[in-house]
């Protein structure tokens, strides 16, 4: 989408307040939350903003995520 | 009179060393039970059995007299299966290419036909030098497997967030566990020198008494900076990130961040154009 990192972030702040409940703690996510947070409320908020090849962005960060799995464990003890 | 009092010396610093191993190897497996069911990471419970398992083994090699080797080699054997398990699930969950489970299956193959070979050498064919050797020689590769798939795993994610803003220490955690997943793939290289019919670590042979050295320093090794990966001190923590600047986020309010991207898009006229 070629966002700054800032907006992007921000974006996927906005679509795990969609996703999840508004108590969840950003520390307590997991790998197949984040997918679900991917492939639902960020894709919606990418129809919101009239982006095209969204299933293309969507692919590439859920191919990001599966790559980088294992910081959710790393990170977590 | 002075070479077997040095021998003696030598047996039992190495045997002080396998020890501090064993309690060692206890203690990470406990942390890593306990830390995995706190944190509700089946995986790390996963390595965490794995370690126990392994402690386990060893003691019923010591302790359990009629069929102790045998105990031993099949509560290890499990021991390796887990670890292949903690690799696949820890770094290959929906990986397109299923690498980890080909590595699963062939560790399984591994398993099983070292179990085979421990029964030929307990209980079959125990004077038997070819099978002695084949059993060793076999070991090699499901040594090899099952720590350099953890090492490659680990080493790999490292590779992909190095230049990320990361805490060091993370990052220092995936090198610390590759680094010592590749020494400890060839921990079962020394026992191809070990003298046929002599007990590994009898001080009466200085061969045996060098493969017992290596071992315990390499399995030492491994323990010690496994162990340093996953229990590491706050301390350490806060030295590896001194110089460590985490990212600031601005707070933007959902209409000013929406409206952010929406102008940066259309500045960069991307619209259809990702």
């Amino acid at each position: 989408m070629n966002i700054s990192p800032a907006a992007a972030r921000g974006l996927i702040k906005l679509s795990i307040k969609d996703e999840m409940n508004p108590f969840t703690k950003m520390e307590t996510l997991e790998f197949k939350d984040f997918q679900k947070i991917i492939r639902n409320a960020l894709k919606t908020r990418l129809s919101e903003l009239n982006v095209q090849n969204i299933q293309d962005i969507i692919n590439s960060l859920d191919q990001i995520l599966i790559n980088n799995q294992s910081l959710f464990t790393i990170t977590k003890i | 009179m002075i070479f077997q009092a040095s021998q003696a010396i030598l047996f039992y610093t190495f045997s002080i060393l396998l020890v501090f191993y064993f309690i060692l190897v206890c203690v990470i497996g406990i942390y890593l039970l306990i830390r995995g069911y706190q944190r509700n990471l089946n995986n790390i419970m996963i390595m965490g059995l794995a370690f126990l398992a392994m402690t386990l083994g060893f003691l019923a090699q010591f302790f359990i007299e009629t069929h102790g080797f045998l105990i031993r080699e099949i509560l290890v054997l499990i021991g390796f299966i887990f670890f292949i398990i903690f690799t696949n699930s820890t770094f290959y969950k929906q990986h397109e290419r299923n690498l980890g489970t080909y590595v699963l299956i062939l560790g399984i193959a591994f398993a099983g036909i070292q179990l085979i070979f421990q029964i030929l050498v307990d209980y079959i064919l125990p004077d038997d030098r070819i099978i002695h050797y084949t059993k060793i020689a076999l070991d090699l590769p499901f040594n090899l497997l099952v720590f350099n798939w953890m090492a490659f795993a680990s080493f790999s994610a490292f590779k992909r967030i190095k230049n990320e803003s990361i805490a060091p220490w993370i990052k220092t955690r995936y090198k610390f566990i590759a680094l010592s997943s590749l020494i400890m793939s060839f921990h079962s290289i020394p026992e191809f020198f070990q003298p046929f019919e002599i007990t590994i670590g009898d001080f009466t042979n200085l061969q045996s008494l060098i493969v017992f050295g290596i071992i315990a320093l390499i399995s030492l090794t491994f323990v010690i900076l496994f162990g340093l990966a996953w229990i590491m001190p706050q301390w350490f923590k806060n030295h590896l990130n001194k110089n460590y600047e985490p990212i600031e986020e601005v707070s933007y309010s959902e209409k000013e961040l929406m409206e952010l991207i929406r102008n940066q898009i259309s500045k960069r006229g991307l619209y259809g154009n990702n």
